[in-house]
Parts: structure tokens; sequence; C-alpha cells
């Protein structure tokens, strides 16, 4: 019962002021969630399966003592990207298509678009050219997820081939770098590749 | 407090804006009250990739009481002390995260090795909780080896499950094939195939591409017998255990490419034309000690009949008129572990 003079009775006053306290409680004990969605557990298992599959592109399956300074040690992943012929990126292909899909059963679906940057150390530019996609032939979906890798070109710099006339048969060496506005020096580019799942 | 004001106490005003701003909060925070109690769909994902990183790469960790030390080849200790693995682990070394260890995979993934589902979830999933699992691993391509049997608590599983797929290599160690010289030049039966660490332990290799002798078998290929009887076979002068003790030794077959139980040799067995050993490493350091860039491995096999000549085989890197390496390559694969 409440008079005039703006007290509460005691057994009230409790009540509230203990109401109250708990309440106090409850809000200092509860956390703010943020819940920006689902995804990202999704894109850490696509973003993990990324680098592994580069990882392992990029660790040569034996070790080669013959040839000369572009074939020994060298990774698959340094030999696409050194000589992008059409028979080593049908292999890039089928070979990182293969890292990302392959299960116990069945098969997934991922994508990816596969580009490459480099510097130009003349003009200190950043350069990139498209390297590789898989089918169908589209740039990226939502959602996506991008790893990169530093691939090391030590087959740089390319040795031009002896004079034609002189060499028989001629050297399995490509005459320029891998693009022709790359420099033809040691160098370390990034390769940037794009996954998605359909 | 009656009145006919229909007005309302400064007081109770007060106490009710209080009491509803408190509410408010309440009501808007309210979802964060569970964040202790336990979330599943989130916690599986979180637990398969844990698991996953363990795997993959972790070398595993033990304690052998044969060394009183801790190591990290819980893959070879003896059974009698399989029990004392801490953690599973298939890296063939922390330096090395994503290559595995043969004989870690295939201790691992061995149903019948020893260990129980409940080793399983002690010694890799961890936590109270108990989950449920299912592990594979396949290759991607060229090796039929794998798939290996899958290591699973429960083969079916649920809708909603925690999972991690990673891509690995499988270190494969290689093999050593020694051809026979025409019989008619031969002049002893005794093949003699030597096997030097310091050979082996090449540090321009790294652990990926060399052949470690104290951890990975030992894969012998001798052919061109022409139907001869194995009479004795000595490791550094030690009779290795034939069947039925057969367990770790020197696995012996004769004239197959696999280890097939029906080609088993022993001591007497007749028309061999090729011999393929299989040297355990955990035979190996039974005499080796713990090592590997020091010790040689002398290998005697003794024939009923001449079947090569003065020469010594030796095991290295490079080949020979009479010898064909294969030195250590990976395999790619796939691992996948599921959750719930």
């Amino acid at each position: 019962m409440v008079n005039e003079s703006g007290q509460l009775y005691t057994i009230e006053g409790f009540a509230a002021a203990l109401l109250l306290v708990f309440t106090i409680y409850l809000i200092l004990s509860a956390t703010n969630i943020l819940t920006p969605g689902d995804t990202h557990i999704t894109d850490m298992q696509l973003e993990q399966l990324g680098n592994d599959a580069l990882a392992m592109m990029d660790t040569p399956t034996q070790y080669v003592e013959t040839g000369n300074a572009y074939t020994a040690k060298q990774s698959d992943l340094e030999k696409y990207i050194m000589s992008p012929t059409n028979a080593n990126l049908a292999e890039f292909n089928s070979t990182l298509s293969d890292y990302l899909n392959v299960k116990n059963i069945s098969r997934d679906s991922l994508h990816y678009n596969a580009i490459v940057w480099y510097r130009n150390d003349v003009t200190g530019s950043i350069g990139s050219y498209q390297f590789s996609r898989s089918l169908p032939a589209i740039t990226g979906r939502e959602h996506f997820v991008r790893v990169t890798r530093l691939v090391t070109l030590s087959g740089l710099p390319i040795v031009p081939p002896p004079d034609p006339i002189f060499s028989n048969p001629p050297p399995a060496i490509p005459p320029n770098p891998p693009n022709p506005t790359m420099d033809n020096r040691p160098q370390t580019v990034l390769l940037d590749v794009t996954l998605w799942r359909d | 407090m009656h009145d006919d004001s229909g007005q309302m106490s400064i007081d109770f005003l007060i106490g009710f804006t209080v009491f509803l701003i408190a509410f408010i909060f309440v009501a808007t925070l309210s979802s964060g009250l569970f964040i202790n109690l336990q979330s599943k769909t989130i916690d599986y994902d979180a637990v398969a990739y844990r698991t996953g990183v363990i795997l993959a790469e972790d070398p595993g960790y033990a304690f052998d009481p044969t060394i009183n030390t801790n190591t990290t080849r819980w893959e070879l200790l003896d059974t009698l002390y399989i029990d004392r693995t801490i953690r599973f682990g298939l890296a063939i070394s922390k330096d090395y995260p994503n290559i595995l260890s043969k004989g870690k995979v295939q201790s691992f993934f061995t149903n019948g090795y020893g260990f129980s589902k409940d080793d399983y979830k002690s010694r890799l999933i961890f936590g109270d909780y108990p989950y449920r699992f299912n592990i594979t691993l396949k290759s991607v391509g060229g090796s039929t080896e794998y798939p290996t049997p899958s290591v699973a608590d429960d083969a079916t599983y649920l809708q909603k499950y925690g999972y991690i797929r990673r891509v690995v290599d499988i270190k494969e160690p290689g093999d050593a094939v020694f051809a026979l010289p025409d019989p008619a030049f031969a002049t002893s039966p005794i093949v003699n195939i030597s096997i030097g660490f310091e050979d082996l332990y090449d540090t321009e290799r790294g652990d990926i591409y060399r052949l470690r002798p104290l951890d990975e078998t030992i894969v012998i290929n001798i052919t061109n017998f022409n139907g001869r009887t194995l009479n004795d076979i000595k490791f550094n002068g030690n009779i290795p255990p034939m069947p039925p003790d057969i367990s770790p030794t020197i696995e012996i077959y004769k004239n197959t490419a696999t280890k097939d139980p029906t080609k088993r040799v022993v001591l007497g067995t007749t028309g061999i034309n090729n011999l393929l050993l299989f040297i355990d490493p955990r035979y190996t350091r039974q005499f080796m000690g713990q090592d590997d860039s020091a010790g040689k491995i002398s290998l005697n096999l003794t024939f009923d009949q001449p079947v090569v000549s003065t020469s010594q085989f030796t095991y290295t890197y490079n080949n020979a008129a009479d010898t064909v390496i294969t030195p250590p390559y990976l395999v790619p694969a796939v691992m996948e572990v599921k959750i719930w």
C-alpha cells in the first residue's frame, strides 16, 4: 500500500529490490551474439581444402636430381606455371579438380578460377593474367572463397636457346617467360584461386 | 493509492520505468543466456576440424617403455605397449604437415590392430561427449592400395554431422630391385645386400624424400633365381623369426609382386624365381638403435646353389647395371573426417 510520502512498505520494497537485482544479474551474465549467417563454417572448410590442394600440388612427388635448373626439384605447380602449354594446363585442370572433388563416396561439385599475379621490376607495376578455370567458364559464383599461394619460379631466368643451326634436337626449355610481359628473372608469383560450390 | 484523480505516483512511475527498461534489455539479450549450453551442430564441425588437424599435421605421441622416453613413433610400439599411445597422428613429423607416414596410416586404419573404438575417441577426438566418428582415406587416382578400410564408430551417420576434408600426400618408401646375373656366371650361393645408413641419410633430400630405415619398411626385390631353395638368412648375423613366429621380422615372399600369404617363404622353401623382402622397421630397431644417420645392415641370403658372382648389392639412391632403385615418392590422397 502506498501513501503520499512516496515510501514503499518493507516487504514490497524487498521484493522490488530483489527483482531489480536479479534482473541486473541476468543482463550482466547474458552476452550479445552476432549471427552473420551460416556460411562461415562452409567457407572455412573450402579454404582449408583449397590451401591443402595448392600446397600438395606445390610439393614435388619425387626428388629429382637429374636435369637442368629448369626441371630439377620442381613441383608440378611450378611446372604448370612456368610452361603453360595445352598439355600442362589440361593436367593442372584435372589435378586441381581431382584434389578438390574426390571423396570416398561420390564426387563433390567444386569449381575454380585461377589467376597469376606478378610484378614487373622495370616499371614497378603489378600485372596478372588468366591462368586456368574449370568449366563452365565463369569467374565465380556466390558464395566463393579465395585461396592463394606464392609460387617461386626457380626456372627463371630462362637461358635463350643456342643457335638453332647447331641444336639438334632443340632444347626443351621454353624461349620466353610464362607471360610475354613478365620479367625474365628469378621471381615469385601469386597464384590466386577462387573456389565455389555449385 | 486510492483517489479519484487517476494519476499514478512518481515513485511508482520511476520504479515501473526502471523495471520495464530492465525487462526490455533481458528480452533483447535472452538469446545469449543459453551460450553456455552445448550447441551440437557448431561443435561437431569444430571437433571434425580439430581431428583433421591432429591427423594430417601431427605425428602423434606415445611413451616407449623399451627406451624409456617419449616418442612420435607410436606405430612402432611393441604390441604389449600400444596402450602407451597418448595421441594419434599420421604426419611423418611436425615439420612436414600433410605428408603422411605409410606405417602410421596402416596402423591407424587397420581394424584389429589392437585399438578399440574407445581408444580412437580417447586418443584422437578427446572430450567427455560421446562423439561418433567416421574417418576415410582415398587416393586421388593411381594407387589402388587406398581406400583403406575406414575407421568408423558407426557406419550410418546422421543427416547433420561435422565434416572436414583434407588433401594429403602419403609417403611410399620405394623399393630396390636387384637382378641376379646369368646362372652360368654365378660362383657363390650367398647373396649379400648392404644397406648403409650414411648412404640413405641424405640431408639434401630431407625427411620427405629419403628412406628412413628406422621408421619405414625397406622393400627389396631380388629377381632371376631360376628355381632355387633358400637355406639360410642372416641380418647382421642374426636369424630373423620365421613363420609361425612372425612379428616383428623380415617378411619374405616368392614369385609375387605383392604380399601374398600363400607364397610366404621359410627356410627350405624351394622353387624360388623371385624374392620379395619387407624389412619391418621394428625389427631393424632391435639391432640398429635410434640413430638412422650411421650404421649398416648386412643381409645375407644363402641358397642351395651358386646364384651370384662375388659382387655385393648396395641399397643407395643410384641405379646400376643390376640395380633399379625407386626412391621414396608421394601419393596424393583425400582424408575425410565425419563427427556426430
